[in-house]
């Protein structure tokens, strides 16, 4: 058979037709969900909504049941940002808390600005050791500042980082920041409500990432909030509402929170020390974690829940060039990838509950096998239908499913965001938003499924390793 | 019959419309609420000109107008509630006198009847301000009753904050327990609001309670209450089973400050849950110098939990040099406790034995 018969056979006809049906159905299928998720999202938004009251932060910034917390900010090669991040810090409005920078090695001047900017000294500190990280070189500290700490160790990663920060914590809860972010000075606040409100049953809660592109900073505070001018950081600033922030309000929803964003999350210590720490040897430690959390709870049969709450916010800087972007997300597939497999025992498991019977799969099913096939069917169908298999009512049915669902969804995300948590108060801004939620689907959402599968491959290869993230500074990102 | 392909389009173009018009009606409802917040913001200007002369005492509230309409009314409460919140309870009086003037208290009364929860939480919240009055007092023991738990707790916090003599603990508490409130820590704070004067409800509370939860919320109002004659009945909840009820019974004698507790506590150096360990440390460091004290301290600064042996090393240097001296001998034997040693000499400026400064330097 030569390659114009093969070409005209039948069978072939009917397998693409048969691959092709099989990528709309999950498409779909995957759309539907995210439909449901947003629809699930929506109640749990209102909620929180009425846990938010001024009042209510008021009460909670005079009260003796807020717990102290102990803010953990790893950083490595953070010159550019670390001492405006950590001026943001100093001003939250928190009854008690501590600051513990770790400085992981960093080979730029991070430790030099930090003891510049703030006048520390080296002190003597005990070091606990109850979880594994790399040695410590030195602690430093302030009268002047007495609740702020900076440790600086041998480099050995993120996750060691945070694991010498936790050790050295002296507060019954550890909030992970990322170095290059900025908190809301009431993000602390309204983040540990849930640890006021359930006590017993809180294990650990996240609160919301946004991109501070844009956005006016004055003094390590965004004053001002208005969405990117640059279209890559436009696409990430809806991104952002549409699949972490909705996507996990919907979650918490149904009880199976997985990530918990290593730039702004709250642990109870203990459990954390009695689980050995972060991992090392993973670029997604924050994942690994709550699924592992989630793990341990299922197996001492703890009753626990995770949260994410929507209107703390944490501000981080987004990737501006598309090079740079796509380091960063081949490195969260990647993440994702190793999480699910060290911890696949619990896929289909209902020891774990929904964690395991609905979180876990949907996470190999949308996000493993779909981005492949996405990407599959971006090639095929067009191909396909100029070639004469596929029908044309096919390749329409095709293109409403992948950009007016998806147009959709984020169009969705967007509003019911905006509804309820209200960042942007000019009209132009849910203007140029709106813009960026319905431009986003046609060229920026493939390309992030192409990221996925180069991530799912360089899993595959057992790539390791962040890559580099050059940072501008709040102020020139904004 | 339509070809499930074609139904499959007109679903997606159907969804694609609805965000549209979603969008629209999101821009056009930002628009009317940037409008009403301009209005509010010309309004809380045109008041702060009339609150402050009555705040200050240097106008009668009765110069103040009456407010118009819904909007006016919310306006003001924002602006209140922006005063209470700068001057930290400064001109409570003087609020309270203004919220009764411009009708706080029937407006207060409207929002607890609103079937909206988050309404009816600003009516909890708004009547928490106001001055004493039975009428109140009762809309906020009918909202005890309310369907969630969150305007239970609300309404609760409220009437402890009012010091409303018509409060009863323990209906308060079984209005709280019904709606699961009672998991929450906002909890304490009003059992601590509530306790001054109560202490013999709580006393019996306690007696009775059923679930570990209860006696930890309960200990925690004796502390607050003062309730120094209630020490015997705290001393035996060192007995109980649940670490968390046995760690707050020992918040609850420090801060009685009970010395009679010693012997009791004494024995708890050895408990299994290191937060009550913890919780002994901070009762022993509260009672140092006493003998007791600090050799509780000196024993528990060998302790295998970190927390434990650093808040009993701090301890110890808080006591006497005596002691001090004992704690650098025993150090020798622990590079941990040697690591403490050094952390607290250089933070307390304490002087450390050249037998242990060769230990340290040899550590370093």
């Amino acid at each position: 058979m030569n390659f114009s018969e093969w070409f005209d056979s039948p069978w072939l006809e009917a397998a693409i037709w048969a691959a092709a049906s099989f990528i709309l159905v999950l498409q779909t299928a995957q759309n539907a969900v995210y439909l449901v998720h947003l629809c699930k999202a929506l109640p749990e938004f209102l909620r929180s909504r009425t846990r938010a009251s001024r009042l209510r932060e008021w009460w909670m910034l005079t009260s003796e049941a807020t717990p102290p917390v102990s803010l953990l900010v790893p950083g490595y090669n953070e010159e550019a940002t670390i001492v405006e991040s950590l001026r943001s810090m100093l001003t939250l409005r928190y009854p008690e808390y501590e600051i513990i920078v770790i400085n992981d090695g960093s080979k730029d001047g991070t430790l030099a600005r930090l003891i510049e900017a703030f006048e520390l000294k080296q002190v003597n500190r005990a070091i606990p050791g109850r979880v594994s990280y790399q040695p410590v070189r030195g602690v430093y500290a302030t009268p002047n500042l007495p609740n702020l700490v900076v440790v600086d160790k041998a480099n050995g990663g993120k996750a060691d980082a945070l694991n010498a920060g936790m050790d050295l914590a002296s507060h019954p809860y550890v909030c992970s920041v990322d170095a290059d972010s900025l908190l809301d000075s009431d993000a602390l606040i309204r983040a540990v409500r849930p640890f006021i409100d359930n006590p017993d049953t809180t294990m650990a809660v996240g609160g919301t990432i946004r991109v501070v592109n844009g956005c006016t900073v004055h003094a390590g505070q965004v004053t001002e909030v208005r969405p990117p001018r640059h279209w890559v950081e436009l696409f990430q600033a809806v991104e952002y509402l549409r699949a972490f922030l909705l996507t996990r309000m919907a979650w918490t929803r149904s009880q199976s929170v997985t990530i918990i964003s290593g730039a702004f999350g709250i642990f109870r210590r203990e459990t954390v020390l009695e689980l050995g720490g972060y991992e090392h040897g993973t670029v997604g430690e924050d994942m690994e974690l709550v699924v592992r959390m989630h793990k341990w709870a299922g197996e001492s049969g703890q009753h626990h829940r995770v949260w994410h709450v929507p209107d703390p916010v944490c501000w981080t800087e987004a990737p501006s060039t598309l090079d740079i972007l796509s380091r960063q997300r081949t490195r969260w597939q990647r993440g994702l990838c190793d999480t699910l497999w060290r911890h696949r025992d619990m896929l289909f498991n209902r020891q774990y509950g929904p964690v395991g019977m609905v979180a876990l799969p949907t996470f190999v099913l949308f996000d493993i096998v779909s981005p492949i096939l996405e990407v599959a069917g971006l090639l095929l169908v067009p191909l396909c239908y100029f070639a004469g298999i596929l029908s044309l009512e096919f390749f329409i049915a095709y293109c409403a499913v992948v950009f007016g669902f998806g147009l959709c969804l984020s169009l969705g995300a967007m509003i019911i965001a905006e509804f309820s948590l209200q960042h942007h108060r000019r009209i132009r801004d849910l203007v140029w938003l709106g813009v960026g939620a319905i431009v986003e689907n046609f060229g920026y959402r493939q390309l992030n499924s192409w990221w996925r599968v180069k991530g799912i491959w360089q899993f595959l290869q057992k790539k390791q390793g962040w890559g580099d993230m050059p940072r501008r500074g709040f102020t020139k990102a904004a | 019959m339509a070809s499930p392909l074609f139904v499959l389009i007109c679903i997606c173009l159907g969804l694609m419309a609805l965000a549209v018009a979603l969008w629209l009606f999101l821009l056009a409802y930002r628009w009317a609420d940037n409008g009403a917040r301009a209005r509010r913001q010309i309004l809380a200007d045109q008041w702060l000109e009339r609150l402050l002369p009555v705040l200050e005492c240097a106008s009668p509230v009765t110069s103040l107008p009456k407010v118009a309409g819904r909007e006016e009314m919310e306006a003001v409460l924002g602006l209140l509630r922006d005063l209470a919140e700068r001057f930290r309870g400064q001109y409570r009086e003087q609020l309270e006198t203004i919220l009764g003037h411009i009708g706080g208290k029937e407006y207060g009364i409207g929002l607890l009847r609103s079937h909206r929860q988050p309404s009816r939480l600003r009516g909890c919240a708004l009547l928490a301000w106001t001055g004493p009055d039975e009428v109140l007092d009762q809309a906020l023991l009918t909202a005890l009753q309310d369907p969630s738990g969150n305007v239970r707790i609300e309404a609760a916090y409220a009437l402890a904050l009012r010091r409303a003599p018509s409060i009863q603990l323990p209906e308060m508490m079984q209005a709280l327990e019904e709606r699961g409130a009672l998991a929450s820590d906002r909890v304490r704070d009003i059992l601590r609001l509530a306790a001054p004067g109560r202490s013999d409800q709580i006393a019996t509370l306690l007696a009775r309670a059923t679930t570990a939860r209860q006696r930890v919320l309960l200990l925690n109002g004796l502390s607050a209450a003062g309730a120094f004659d209630q020490a015997p009945l705290v001393t035996y909840q060192l007995k109980d089973s649940s670490p968390q009820v046995r760690a707050a019974a020992l918040q609850t004698l420090t801060e009685l400050g009970d010395p009679f507790a010693m012997t009791a506590v004494s024995q708890m150096v050895t408990d299994p849950a290191a937060t009550v360990r913890l919780e002994v440390a901070r009762f022993a460091t509260s009672m140092s110098p006493a003998q007791d004290a600090t050799e509780m301290l000196l024993a528990l600064a060998m302790d295998d939990n970190h927390d434990v042996r650093r808040l009993a090393v701090y301890g110890v240097a808080a006591c006497d040099a005596e002691a001090w001296q004992q704690l650098c001998v025993a150090a020798v034997s622990s590079p941990a406790v040697t690591a403490l040693v050094r952390e607290v000499a250089q933070a307390r400026s304490l002087s450390v034995p050249l037998f242990l400064t060769h230990e340290l330097q040899r550590m370093v």
